[in-house]
């Protein structure tokens, strides 16, 4: 099962190729995916603002409960950004094996960095419009600025990283069993309504309060806000829990990354 | 049968580290199907040295592709050793490896940065040598697949290996385009290390030094072209229809 | 528990100790401000050889009315004879009576208003004292009182601690979970080695 050069690639070598692949992996993406005709890269932020901004108009519009004295635009914010950050990773990596299969063909080109790549251009995308919209609010003067900036970050950083394990993950299953596709649009769904977007755990009865805290993108999600508004959030997270539970999801995707990675034939 | 020889000479040319090897130990490569397990290679193993040229010959199915692709390194051999100092191509194809979303220009310059290239001068290259115009610009999926061929052969030579992986290539193209490619690949290339695979026994005739025959997951190696395609012929059970004197008839 | 007892009673002792210090401070200012208001007062009396203003200045406010009925009576005597007997022998006498009751009046309202030296001006500046004695020893009035409860006060502050269940063994300790610990951190480790030892033979795998 061995296949190798006598010749070693010193690590950082190895580093610095697949730094390279990616970049080129991630230009591709983006090509691809909005052309270079239209407002094309303008698209990578414009579509989660659309997406966000329409959710806020409708929040507003029914005057939704949210269980909170929060302002509705920054929940809103907070609640939409995060969701499009959990649920476009896996959305985008389903599948994305079997999309550049072609690409396999270059040695350089792993499992993984089509994964990576894919992500990346979702994690950007996704920050890239929360930030514009923030910015975009705090001047209107519709939201406050931060009052945590650092850990407005590391809630944020928090879902990106359940958001890639488990969409590599799901990713890697994908190639296996088109049975994962076919699921996760549902369970998407099904997850938007109990992931923190829309609540706040707080304000929920202590039961569902427990229940809800076993799904790790409420953490995050919490922890944004709590970032964002400070004491006025009542935010309620566990990283005691979300840390290991990322961290064995981690080690799931990487274990099936390659395990895929030896089994990939590519066409 | 003949297996053994060119591990061999290896041993007796062991000392031409510098030139480049590539050695290749029992490969077995197994795929898993829902119908159970597939042997496609089962103990392969041969050397090849810079200026060589291995023509594969081999039915359809028998595992031509999947070798190359071993040995190239998108994909890992069930059980073996694939060693090499030399750089090694992907294996060209007038197929794949590249993105039909994408414009031309565009798969140039994804090829040069993944492989660590100028881009200025793969895309003058290209230009020159695929001779597509403006549609060098347009997305690949608008190609006919006579353009398709030559960006893709255009785009294989960006890249200089000291081994080229070559899947079927003389099997698109007018006579003109053949010419080049040719010249290319043989001409400028003839100190290169190269493994081709085709159906076209004359072609894989006319452009290597070595063959070998791949049957049942085994490759057997030979040094004499005739006696490979006779084996070749034997292995797969057919004779020449009346009318089909070409490979004979050139090397008679 | 004897320490705690002892720490506990230095604690309270030290507050105690600052409380009536403090008090006592507060005392010991008032006390020499009280002394100084009637030491400053007692001199300003010896001065002006005054005991009490407003006394004096009654009593001689009393002589002057005794005076001035006398004048009254002197020069109704007086126009009485000139009036009736003009060349009565008495008529140089009261004149002469009536100009002394005069100047004796004189001088006894010039001592009591007006002027410099006059009581009027010595009152002033006696209430002034008075008053600061009064104010000073209300101050220290209330300085001692509330020494007096500072010290009642730390009295009752006196803490005693006391063993009321002994110390047992606990039937499982809560923390801290040493075994628990230590399996969560082999298994966070092994954790992170695995994603750090798979992310880098995925980067080893990207080769010349």
């Amino acid at each position: 099962m061995v296949s190798r050069a006598p010749t070693k690639t010193p690590f950082l070598c190895s580093l610095r190729i697949q730094i390279r692949v990616l970049s080129a992996l991630f230009m591709r993406e983006v090509l691809t995916r909005y052309g270079r005709h239209n407002i094309g890269f303008l698209w990578l932020f414009f579509e989660p603002m659309i997406f966000t901004l329409g959710v806020t108009a409708l929040w507003t519009a029914t005057q939704s409960v949210h269980g909170s004295d929060l302002p509705i635009v920054a929940f809103a914010l907070t609640g939409y950004s995060s969701v499009l950050l959990w649920r476009n990773m896996p959305g985008r990596c389903i599948g994305a094996l079997w999309a550049n299969l072609p690409l396999m063909y270059h040695r350089n080109i792993r499992v993984l960095d089509i994964y990576i790549s894919r992500l990346m251009l979702e994690f950007g995308g996704a920050t890239i419009s929360f930030t514009a919209l923030g910015i975009l609010f705090i001047s209107l003067g519709w939201l406050e600025p931060p009052e945590d900036f650092l850990k407005v970050v590391g809630g944020w950083m928090m879902i990106a990283w359940f958001g890639s394990a488990l969409a590599v993950t799901l990713g890697a299953l994908s190639h296996q069993s088109e049975l994962v596709d076919k699921l996760w649009h549902p369970a998407s769904y099904l997850i938007f309504p109990l992931s923190g977007s829309a609540f706040m755990v707080y304000a929920l009865p202590p039961v569902a309060q427990k229940i809800v805290l076993y799904i790790p993108m409420v953490h995050g999600v919490e922890m944004v806000r709590e970032g964002f508004f400070g004491e006025r959030a009542h935010a309620i997270y566990d990283l005691g829990y979300v840390i290991p539970f990322c961290l064995v999801l981690s080690v799931i995707a990487l274990l099936l990354v390659n395990w895929v990675g030896q089994r990939v034939v590519p066409e | 049968m003949t297996s053994q020889a060119p591990q061999l000479l290896s041993t007796d040319q062991g000392t031409d580290v510098d030139n480049g090897f590539l050695r290749i130990r029992d490969i077995r490569k197994i795929y898993r199907t829902r119908f159970g397990e597939n042997l496609v290679l089962d103990g392969i193993g041969f050397d090849l040295r810079m200026g060589e040229r291995l023509g594969v010959l081999g039915r359809n199915g028998a595992g031509k592709s999947t070798m190359i692709r071993l040995i190239s390194g998108a994909e890992r051999p069930t059980a073996g050793t694939i060693e090499h100092n030399m750089s090694i191509s992907w294996p060209l194809a007038f197929g794949g490896a590249f993105q039909h979303m994408l414009t031309g220009v565009d798969n140039i310059r994804f090829i040069s940065t993944i492989y660590n290239q100028d881009f200025q001068q793969n895309l003058a290259f290209v230009e020159d040598f695929a001779e597509l115009g403006p549609y060098l610009r347009e997305p690949v999926r608008t190609y006919s697949s006579g353009m398709r061929a030559r960006l893709a052969f255009a785009i294989s030579m960006i890249i200089e290996f000291d081994c080229f992986l070559i899947d079927e290539i003389g099997a698109v193209g007018d006579a003109r385009f053949h010419e080049r490619c040719d010249y290319e690949l043989f001409g400028k290339r003839a100190d290169r290390a190269m493994i081709i695979i085709s159906h076209d026994a004359a072609y894989v005739r006319d452009h290597c030094n070595r063959w070998a025959v791949l049957h049942d997951g085994k490759l057997n190696l030979y040094d004499d072209f005739e006696i490979a395609y006779a084996d070749f012929k034997e292995l797969i059970g057919w004779t020449p229809p009346p009318g089909w004197p070409t490979v004979e008839a050139s090397t008679a | 528990m004897q320490r705690s007892e002892a720490l506990v009673n230095i604690l309270s002792e030290r507050a105690r100790n600052d409380t009536i210090t403090l008090a006592q401070r507060d005392v010991d200012d008032a006390k020499a401000q009280a002394q100084n208001a009637a030491v400053a007062l007692a001199s300003y009396r010896n001065k002006q050889r005054i005991i009490d203003p407003k006394e004096q200045a009654s009593a001689q406010l009393l002589m002057i009315s005794k005076l001035q009925d006398e004048l009254i009576a002197s020069r109704t005597q007086l126009r009485q004879l000139q009036t009736y007997t003009p060349r009565a022998s008495q008529i140089p006498f009261l004149r002469t009576q009536v100009r002394a009751l005069q100047s004796e009046i004189d001088d006894q309202m010039a001592q009591i208003a007006g002027g410099s030296q006059s009581l009027a001006a010595a009152s002033v500046k006696y209430q002034e004292l008075q008053l600061n004695a009064d104010f000073s020893n209300k101050q220290l009035g209330i300085a001692m009182a509330s020494l007096q409860e500072a010290k009642d006060e730390s009295e009752r502050k006196q803490a005693y601690v006391d063993r009321i269940a002994s110390p047992s063994l606990s039937d499982y300790p809560s923390a801290p979970k040493r075994i628990r610990s230590i399996f969560a951190t082999i298994i966070l480790g092994f954790l992170v080695w695995g994603v750090l030892s798979m992310l880098i033979v995925g980067i080893r795998e990207h080769r010349d």
